[in-house]
């Protein structure tokens, strides 16, 4: 449409400086005599090979078109341009529908080729799943809570992942080998396990000591250290500190088992403190006693 | 039982057609028949050989059951005993029935004794548990007429559920075969386990037959190449893919039974069973009802695997073009359970073409015989154009007498 619009116009305007149509007319017949000449050319050649491969029709249109219009030389070029478009290639694209490998077909055919009756409630299913993905707003929240998870866990075990890329030339963002193993065992700390899966359960006395009393003299050399800098660590956790027991715990004895004395080696052991526990009177010290075992 | 039952009249019925559904309705009610003339002016007189393996059947599954042949075999009395299905100590091992079918009966598909069983298994007073076996027992489908062990697990088993008979039922396929040229043996074996047994089958009404939405198949091949089952495949999805395009036909290829010998050029000591292929169509509409069509190669061969896919879909859109909820090969396996239904009217819309066969008017015949009362018939415009009939059909309300104190 717009460019008939736009011819209009410049012929409007045209017709405003020639207000005769002879100038028209006349650049018409120069435009037949070049056409003539072309076919002169033409003819001579084909007469000494072979005939050229042409299209007739277009010329044709143009010619009426430019009679119709009354056009100018300079808008015939516009149009030759534009008619480009006929020889586009179409793509026709093929695909069988049976040679589409589908995910569920495998499915579909244990519950199809199994000995039971099949039933057809096999199929909605699949239409829930698709229901939920296209609720956008729903499935940016599932992903929030997910990457908000992943932020809280990767947050909890930077340490971690700082100790161990400390080594590795490229440090990662997800946790592996050792540091993996690490990392789970927080996770099950911090849903309730009882204590880490690290912790060596038996060793010699004499080598917990030790162990106890290096964590404390380290954690005891960080404290100075920091106080000396000026830095204000966390406070310290009172009773939870190795080597001290925690007052306000209860002790935990097993059901049915006698609550005083030390039953060892399928014998009762009562000490001293227990038999004046258990008497009661005559005691020096009575309230010691009473404060010692319930 | 039996002095009690000799006191009932006995029903007289002749001649040698519909004879399972015969001696399943007597089984059911529980009356007595006689049946005579049985091929009285045949040159070969008498029950066939697969007539009387199904009598052995009933036999197998019932307690106190008293069969009567005359000399020539053209008289049968049944008198029926209680559906015991696989109880311990009644020809059961290990809570199976192991039955063979011989030789002889290789004419008929297994199906022939699958279905009646399967409508007998609801009213048992215990677990049914068949494992049929031997060289008469071909799990394709048959030249006969009979539909494939596929098509009563995909098309027959799953109208159960209409009737509240869902839980535990299995058709396994152990071997297949396919229909034996004369003489030779199949070798199949097909195990039933009909493990949900009700007091009384619920009351049917299926008046709409929806729309079909998909259709599912298994395309089978015992001992022959696997592309048989491909060009099946093919050329049934070429026709049936533009009419639903949910379309999977499922393969199956299998080695052809082997069967113990004794002949003489057989050092191993085994033959082995029939071979062939076929394929198993059914479509599912949009409201559950089910249409099945079954095609096997037949025994002496000669026809590609193209053609035996072709035709297969071709009857199933014959079977969906005849329109009704229920289609042909299961109609008499609906009407017989809604006729053992509770006193209540039950409603099924069937077509004319399924409506006017043979078995299904014989059946509405005999089950006033046995008792019942008449079917209603009611015009419903439908689909068709030549219109769907509303079968109206009271239940005796007798039900399971095995589980009647349970």
């Amino acid at each position: 449409m717009a460019p008939s619009l736009g011819k209009r116009k410049r012929i409007s305007r045209k017709d405003l400086e020639w207000p005769s149509p002879s100038p028209s007319l006349s650049s018409d017949s120069g435009d037949c005599e070049g056409e003539d000449v072309q076919a002169i050319f033409r003819r001579a050649f084909e007469g000494k090979f072979k005939p050229l491969p042409t299209e007739h029709k277009k010329p044709k249109i143009e010619d009426k078109e430019v009679v119709q219009d009354k056009e100018t030389e300079d808008d015939d070029s516009d149009w030759s341009g534009l008619s480009d478009e006929e020889d586009e290639v179409e793509v026709v694209e093929f695909k069988d529908a049976r040679l589409d490998p589908d995910e569920d077909s495998r499915a579909e055919m244990k519950a199809f080729m199994s000995s039971k009756p099949p039933t057809s409630t096999s199929a909605p299913s699949k239409s829930l799943t698709v229901k939920k993905k296209q609720d956008d707003s729903e499935l940016s929240e599932v992903t929030n809570l997910k990457n908000d998870q992943a932020l809280q866990k990767l947050l909890r075990e930077s340490h971690l992942l700082s100790t161990s890329s400390s080594g590795t030339s490229t440090p990662s963002l997800s946790a592996t080998g050792i540091a993996r193993h690490k990392s789970t065992d927080l996770h099950l700390q911090s849903l309730g396990a009882k204590g880490s899966v690290f912790t060596q359960k038996k060793m010699p006395m004499a080598q917990r000591k030790h162990m106890v009393q290096k964590a404390r003299t380290t954690e005891e050399k960080r404290r100075a250290a920091a106080k000396e800098a000026g830095i204000i660590l966390e406070r310290p956790t009172m009773g939870t500190s190795a080597g001290k027991r925690d007052a306000n715990r209860k002790r935990e004895q097993a059901v049915g088992l006698p609550s005083v004395g030390k039953f060892r080696g399928g014998t009762l052991s009562l000490s001293k403190k227990d038999v004046r526990s258990i008497t009661g009177g005559g005691s020096k010290d009575k309230g010691k006693a009473k404060k010692g075992r319930r | 039982m039996a002095t009690e039952d000799s006191h009932q009249p006995l029903i007289q019925f002749t001649g040698h057609r519909h004879l399972t559904t015969r001696l399943l309705l007597a089984t059911l009610t529980g009356r007595p028949v006689r049946i005579s003339q049985i091929r009285s002016t045949s040159t070969n007189p008498g029950l066939t050989r697969h007539e009387t393996n199904f009598i052995r059947l009933l036999d197998a599954v019932t307690n106190g059951a008293q069969i009567q042949f005359s000399m020539t075999g053209t008289t049968l009395v049944y008198r029926p005993g209680l559906i015991t299905g696989s109880a311990e100590g009644l020809g059961a091992a290990g809570g199976v029935i192991r039955h063979e079918i011989p030789r002889e009966c290789a004419k008929r598909g297994v199906s022939w004794w699958l279905v009646p069983l399967c409508v007998m298994a609801p009213f048992s007073k215990g677990n049914v548990n068949v494992t049929f076996f031997g060289e008469g027992c071909v799990t394709s489908s048959t030249p006969s007429g009979d539909i494939s062990a596929d098509t009563v697990r995909t098309a027959i088993l799953p109208l159960y559920k209409s009737f509240g008979v869902e839980r535990n039922i299995e058709l396994r396929i152990l071997k297949r075969s396919c229909s034996p040229q004369a003489g030779k043996g199949a070798g199949g074996e097909v195990q039933l386990v009909f493990n949900h047994q009700v007091r009384l089958p619920k009351t049917l009404h299926l008046m709409n037959p929806g729309r079909v939405k998909k259709i599912r198949g298994v395309a089978y091949c015992v001992e022959v190449p696997k592309t048989n089952n491909e060009r099946m495949i093919h050329e049934a999805r070429g026709v049936l893919n533009k009419f639903v395009p949910d379309t999977y036909i499922f393969s199956d290829a299998s080695p052809a039974p082997l069967i113990p010998t004794n002949q003489k050029g057989q050092a191993s000591g085994k033959v082995k069973g029939a071979v062939g292929f076929g394929l198993s169509l059914v479509a599912e509409s949009s409201t559950g009802c089910i249409y099945s069509a079954d095609v096997c190669s037949p025994p002496e061969g000669g026809v590609p695997a193209d053609e035996i896919g072709r035709q297969c879909a071709h009857q199933l859109l014959e079977k969906i073009s005849q329109a009704g909820c229920v289609e042909s090969v299961a109609a008499q396996t609906v009407l017989m359970l809604m006729a053992m239904g509770s006193e209540d009217v039950g409603r099924v819309g069937l077509g004319r073409d399924v409506l006017a066969s043979e078995e299904v008017i014989q059946l509405a015949r005999d089950s006033k015989a046995f008792g019942g009362s008449g079917w209603g018939f009611r015009d419903n415009g439908g689909e068709n154009e030549r219109g769907e009939v509303v079968v109206s059909v009271v239940g005796r309300g007798v039900g399971n007498v095995g589980r009647k104190v349970a």
